[in-house]
């Protein structure tokens, strides 16, 4: 190969093999490989070709680390993630269903948006149930200084935009689940759809308010390191319960294992700012 | 000491190479045989481990050879710790690695 045409194939190869490299990472990345081949072209150009088979590798592994380190950095109880895989969810259900025609007919034809009002009826009527069947959340949290103005109306925001996405998560959900009916017996399938949305709206709601009951008030976080407070047999002449903390020191959750008439709700404790010290920022 | 980080044998004779002052991904590669596709990787790992550090050589120098700068690797404090368990589980890896020559050290 003549120089001219190598250096152009080396080229190639490292601007192919930078797509792979992080954004962030590229310039330096090619300017040491850029730095390497040029000494190896001076020095040794026949074994140039071997070397850049590398270029490959490196690129993938600089990657690889990236999405590791991504991994491991991400913060899995922040509310904004909790939406962003709801949406995700979302997103997917409706890609995959919508490559199939029943699908498509079934959402957009008159049949399919009765059954949506209904499917939404059902959700609306299935919240009570799951307030029973759920925890009953600590009362003093919604109340006082547990948390500001602000903070009480993203609370809100947050949880009606999980409990929106997930009914449509389980409404797409029960659909796919239900499509080989739609090819048996046609429109009449929506009866299964609702019958489906049923089941699944009872679970997706109780964990929708599970969760929300589990965050911190101020900051919406999951709360962590749950602790058994007191022997289950203190539950006829005491309270044994679970206890929860944020991990930005705003309180602590002390979730009732029990129902009882003198201790009913979960309690938050709200602690004051001089506790923030003793946690993560 | 419990938190030293493991090593592989590939990695501890590549860290065993830059103790010995060779401090090029290619001079690795020279000295141990290993392709392109594993020491630069690796390179990179250990880098994330804080086991080696890369330092940019100063533009001066590779504007005075007429090359670009090049990225030098040299081993750290955590790097020899865990080089010295390395060669507890791996005793011959030293005998893959010859000493770099002084004036070769010096030049680069």
């Amino acid at each position: 190969m003549k120089p001219h045409q190598q250096l152009r194939s080396l080229h190639r190869t490292l601007s192919l093999a930078a797509i792979v490299v992080p954004r962030v990472r590229r310039d330096l990345w090619k300017a040491e490989w850029i730095a390497e081949l040029s000494y190896l072209l001076r020095t040794q150009p026949d074994a140039v070709e071997g070397f850049a088979q590398g270029l490959f590798a490196d690129a993938v592994a600089v990657r690889r680390a990236s999405i590791v380190d991504r991994w491991r950095n991400t913060d899995w109880r922040c509310p904004e993630l909790c939406l962003r895989i709801l949406f995700g969810l979302f997103v997917l259900l409706s890609a995959t269903g919508l490559t199939q025609p029943h699908f498509r007919h079934s959402v957009f034809s008159r049949w399919g948006a009765l059954t949506f009002t209904y499917f939404v009826i059902l959700a609306i009527l299935t919240v009570p149930s799951t307030v029973v069947v759920s925890r009953f959340g600590a009362r003093d949290a919604y109340e006082g200084e547990a948390a500001s103005m602000r903070q009480r109306a993203g609370r809100w925001y947050f949880l009606g935009a999980k409990l929106l996405l997930l009914v449509l998560c389980v409404y797409l959900s029960a659909l796919q689940l239900t499509l080989p009916l739609f090819y048996l017996i046609g429109l009449q399938a929506n009866a299964f759809v609702i019958i489906c949305g049923l089941v699944f709206n009872v679970v997706a709601i109780g964990w929708a308010f599970r969760d929300q009951r589990e965050r911190c008030p101020s900051c919406m976080r999951l709360l962590r390191s749950p602790a058994r407070m007191g022997p289950p047999s203190w539950s006829l002449l005491d309270s044994n319960a679970t206890e929860e903390m944020c991990d930005r020191g705003h309180g602590l959750l002390h979730q009732p294992e029990w129902q009882t008439s003198w201790y009913g709700n979960a309690r938050w404790l709200q602690l004051d700012r001089t506790w923030r010290e003793l946690f993560h920022p | 000491m419990t938190d030293t980080v493991r090593l592989s044998h590939t990695a501890a004779l590549i860290l065993k190479t830059l103790s010995q002052g060779y401090s090029y991904g290619f001079d690795v590669m020279e000295v141990t045989g290993l392709a392109s596709g594993t020491v630069y990787p690796a390179l990179r790992r250990m880098e994330n481990d804080s086991l080696i550090e890369g330092v940019w050589e100063s533009e001066a120098k590779a504007l005075r050879d007429e090359r670009p700068a090049r990225r030098y690797y040299k081993v750290t404090r955590a790097g020899k710790q865990a080089l010295t368990e390395a060669e507890k589980k791996y005793p011959l890896i030293a005998s893959f690695v010859p000493a770099r020559e002084p004036a070769k050290a010096a030049k680069a």
